[in-house]
């Protein structure tokens, strides 16, 4: 009981801080960065080669160099990059179409075509092969935490560690701080946000790059967590990141963090005669969710004004 | 010269249909990714039906399977989707914009994960020799052209119908549409069905040019093309969907010599389409250009006859209001108001602002529910009826801030209004166009648009936008109408001929009309009873010359004499 508990927390927790990245770009701009989920895949693949050392095996052939970066550094880099990828793909595929006024479901299509980009272009120089971190390479962390009955791998500890550490600084700043106030601000209504002197353009990046590095910690944690089954992971992954944000109410913070959480219990309490319906869990919700309460569970009502 | 086989143009025809699957409810506005479920369906349904009939009713070693059971697994497929979708529809397009899209990819993924678990779908082998229709697979490309003609030439029919109309009133602004007695659960559930009913045929034909079906063939990455198509394509019309599905289908075979890149291809295409294309390929109007100018039918010598719905009802009573009352949350909007229209009168319903009078034509026309009280039409009692319902009854009104279909053409903004006249059958697909046209350019000059029949709706200037909706509601035939402001922001000409027209109005087609109006020298002349609210209350209720004179009106317009001085 108590073990498939902190099973699901463990998932789960990775789920909550992918959703933020999405839930955090929905609050802003009222839209779905598809490409996020691609993003996931980047982060945990660029990680795997930093710490592996092995490069391609897809078109390209395979190339294996001893330059090889511990644990931390490389999920470091990883996040800086995919923060970067992140505020890129904004420039490119959002930003044009903001200034345009375009309607929302442009920057579904937009952001979905550079999501089939970058997956076919991650296909292209890995292939779609299984990979797996050398968990023996991550220092200080044990294989087996045994404690009394319930036997956890050291990595899903790393994992609920890191995780709940992430969410609850953000929580934190999003909450108390300036920055958080100006990303509320800017939410609410960004042409008033930048009468008030809210750099505004500068935010959306900021929260672009923010969710960028979200994604490529969460790819890296799962990835070394489980394994990385091929590029298309990361799209699967962001399909449940959108149940989270559905079930926890679209561009609430908080609530992405409780509707991750959640799912990843609900999965985990799937008996294992049914492990094929596993999938099905995250996507029962989301369809539940929508039809029970619309405005997820920690939403406020939208309302229509005539 | 590029060489394109056969499997090419039937994998781009079978694109092209699914494309048109995507498209008929996004037609009623409704973003539904939940074609490929469908497609899966009915591919199952070939698959399991035409294995079992092979089996047991056909003689062994037939190799060829009849016709006539391909055309029964079709029939079968289209009922159940549509049962299906319509049975779902209800419950799921209540959700809009991107909430439906997510609640219909969540149906799609539940689909495959449930076709890859249970037993009998064959879980992730799926179902192998499917019996073939033919004996070479290119002659496959029959089979799915004559269902692409069919379906093209009904969604065309469909597009030009008066469903179609709805479906694009409901699309731009669901209120309006609803306003002008289109019933939006009815219409978008029907698309929504449709669009299944499309797509589930596609899947048994494509069982079959398959030989073998499984849960792959449905999944999130086919509903993201499928959108793709449509999005590149052009939302707009069903040429959108069937280009841009044929178009991204065999740009792969374009691209062979870029194999390995295609999807990489692909993806950076459709990005660029969306930024550089936002209209599509077949942009909203396209054929609207070569179209004759509309109003060279019109008729100056016809006019509609006035109608009467409500027979000769010796009440002259049209309408009551019994003790209304209208609560937001806490506030009061409308307390125990109560007074009654006669037949053939012109109503003025005045007050300072945020007396309540808007939130009074909301109850009338049903936009909001009253908290007490009741609301009799010719004796009926309507408190409970919907929208839709009392526009078809002939309770019309015009809104205050305009909820015109701005991206529609003059013409097309009145003629969205007949809907109340449509018979339900598939007759009323083909129906003749002519005496509703006929009719709206009727009311298109009546209101003063003459000229304007082509031009966009959102183009119009404030005036003309009023006097649309005008023309809009009076295509409705109404037996009330409310005007909310008519004569807002016109000049005194303007408001004089308003005025003219209104009385026209009455005196004409016996038309009941009550009307809010700030304008105090129009409501005095025009109207034969004012009712005056305030803060929600009925303060004074009689003829012109009363309320001029009466001191709670004065009161509440000037202050109190105390106040005054």
């Amino acid at each position: 009981m108590l073990q498939t508990l902190l099973n699901g927390l463990c998932i789960g927790s990775v789920y909550a801080l992918f959703a933020l990245g999405y839930a955090l770009v929905f609050s802003l701009l009222g839209v779905i960065n598809f490409a996020q989920g691609a993003v996931f895949a980047v982060g945990a693949y660029l990680t795997w080669s930093l710490n592996t050392g092995s490069w391609g095996g897809g078109q390209v052939p395979l190339w294996e160099t001893s330059f090889r970066l511990s644990f931390g550094l490389s999920l470091g880099i990883s996040m800086l990059f995919c923060a970067g990828l992140s505020a890129f793909i904004e420039r490119v595929a959002f930003e044009p179409l903001r200034r345009r006024r375009a309607e929302p479901l442009l920057y579904l299509v937009s952001s979905l075509g550079v999501a089939i980009l970058l997956v076919n272009a991650l296909l292209l120089i890995y292939g779609a092969e299984t990979r797996n971190f050398d968990l023996e390479a991550i220092p200080f962390i044990p294989v087996l935490v045994e404690w009394g009955d319930i036997r956890l791998r050291g990595i899903q500890v790393l994992i609920l560690a890191v995780s709940l550490a992430v969410l609850a600084l953000l929580i934190l700043v999003f909450r108390f701080s300036l920055i958080g106030k100006a990303l509320r601000a800017v939410a609410e209504n960004p042409a008033v946000a930048g009468l008030l002197g809210i750099p505004v353009q500068r935010c959306i990046v900021y929260t672009f790059a923010l969710s960028g590095a979200l994604a490529s910690l969460a790819g890296t944690l799962v990835a070394s967590g489980f394994s990385i089954p091929g590029p298309h992971f990361g799209l699967l992954f962001g399909l449940k990141a959108l149940a989270v944000i559905v079930l926890g109410g679209m561009g609430e913070i908080s609530g992405a963090v409780l509707g991750g959480l959640l799912l990843g219990l609900f999965e985990a309490f799937v008996p294992a005669e049914f492990s094929g319906y596993k999938e099905a869990v995250a996507f029962t919700l989301l369809f539940l969710g929508l039809m029970i309460r619309p405005q997820g569970l920690l939403g406020r009502p939208i309302l229509e004004k005539l | 010269m590029l060489e394109i086989d056969s499997f090419v143009l039937i994998t781009m025809l079978q694109q092209a249909l699914l494309g048109i699957s995507l498209y008929v409810p996004l037609m009623s506005g409704q973003l539904s990714l939940a074609s490929p479920a469908f497609y899966t369906i009915g591919g199952y349904l070939a698959a399991l039906l035409s294995s079992a009939v092979a089996k047991n009713y056909l003689p062994s070693g037939t190799e060829i399977y009849p016709w006539t059971w391909l055309l029964v697994e079709l029939a079968l497929a289209a009922l159940l989707c549509f049962v299906l979708a319509y049975g779902m529809g209800r419950l799921v397009l209540r959700l809009r914009g991107i909430y439906l899209a997510l609640a219909t990819l969540a149906l799609v993924e539940i689909v495959r994960v449930l076709c890859l678990n249970l037993e009998w779908t064959g879980g992730a082998i799926g179902i192998f020799s499917i019996p073939q229709i033919y004996a070479e697979q290119q002659s496959y490309l029959w089979l799915f052209f004559l269902l692409f003609v069919a379906v093209a030439s009904g969604v065309v029919c469909l597009e030009r119908s008066v469903h179609g109309q709805a479906f694009r009133a409901l699309r731009e602004d669901e209120f309006a549409g609803a306003a002008m007695g289109i019933d939006p659960a009815r219409c978008k559930t029907l698309a929504f069905a449709f669009g299944a009913v499309i797509a589930g045929i596609t899947g048994v034909a494509s069982a079959h040019l398959l030989n073998t079906w499984n849960a792959r063939q449905g999944n999130f990455d086919s509903s993201i093309n499928l959108l793709a198509y449509v999005m590149i394509g052009g939302p707009w019309s069903v040429w959108g969907g069937v280009l841009g599905g044929m178009l991204l289908s065999a740009l792969p075979e374009l691209l062979r010599p870029l194999q390995d890149y295609r999807l990489v291809v692909n993806g950076s295409l459709i990005v660029l389409a969306s930024l550089y294309l936002p209209k599509g390929l077949v942009p909203d109007r396209f054929w609207q250009r070569w179209m004759k100018d509309p109003e060279r039918d019109f008729d100056p010598l016809w006019k509609p006859d006035p109608w009467n719905r409500v027979g000769s009802t010796d009440a002259t009573k049209l309408l009551e209001i019994k003790a209304l009352t209208v609560r937001f949350g806490g506030l009061v909007a409308v307390k125990d108001l109560q007074f009654d229209l006669q037949k053939g009168e012109i109503f003025g319903l005045i007050g300072p602002n945020g007396a309540g009078k808007t939130t009074v034509f909301n109850v009338l026309s049903g936009f909001v529910k009253a908290s007490a009280g009741q609301v009799l039409f010719a004796n009926i009692d309507i408190t409970e009826w919907s929208v839709y319902h009392r526009a078809r009854l002939g309770i019309l009104r015009t809104f205050q801030n305009l909820r015109l279909l701005r991206q529609q053409s003059v013409l097309d903004n009145i003629l969205s209004a007949r809907h109340r006249f449509v018979s339900k059958g598939l007759g009323s697909l083909v129906q003749e166009r002519h005496s509703a046209r006929k009719e709206a350019l009727y009311w298109l000059h009546f209101c003063g648009l003459k000229g304007q029949a082509r031009r966009l709706a959102g183009d119009l200037n404030y005036g003309d936008q009023r006097r649309l909706e005008m023309a809009r509601a009076l295509m409705a035939h109404p037996e009330i109408l409310l005007l909310d402001e008519p004569v807002a922001g016109m000049n005194l000409k303007e408001k004089s001929g308003m005025q003219q027209l209104i009385l026209q109005l009455r005196d004409e087609f016996g038309i009941t009309v009550v009307l809010i109006e700030h304008h105090v020298p129009l409501v005095l002349g025009l109207c034969d009873r004012i009712a005056v609210l305030n803060f929600g209350q009925l303060i004074a209720l009689g003829s012109p010359a009363e309320i001029q004179n009466h001191p709670a009106v004065r009161a509440a317009y000037l202050g109190d004499d105390k106040e005054l001085g």
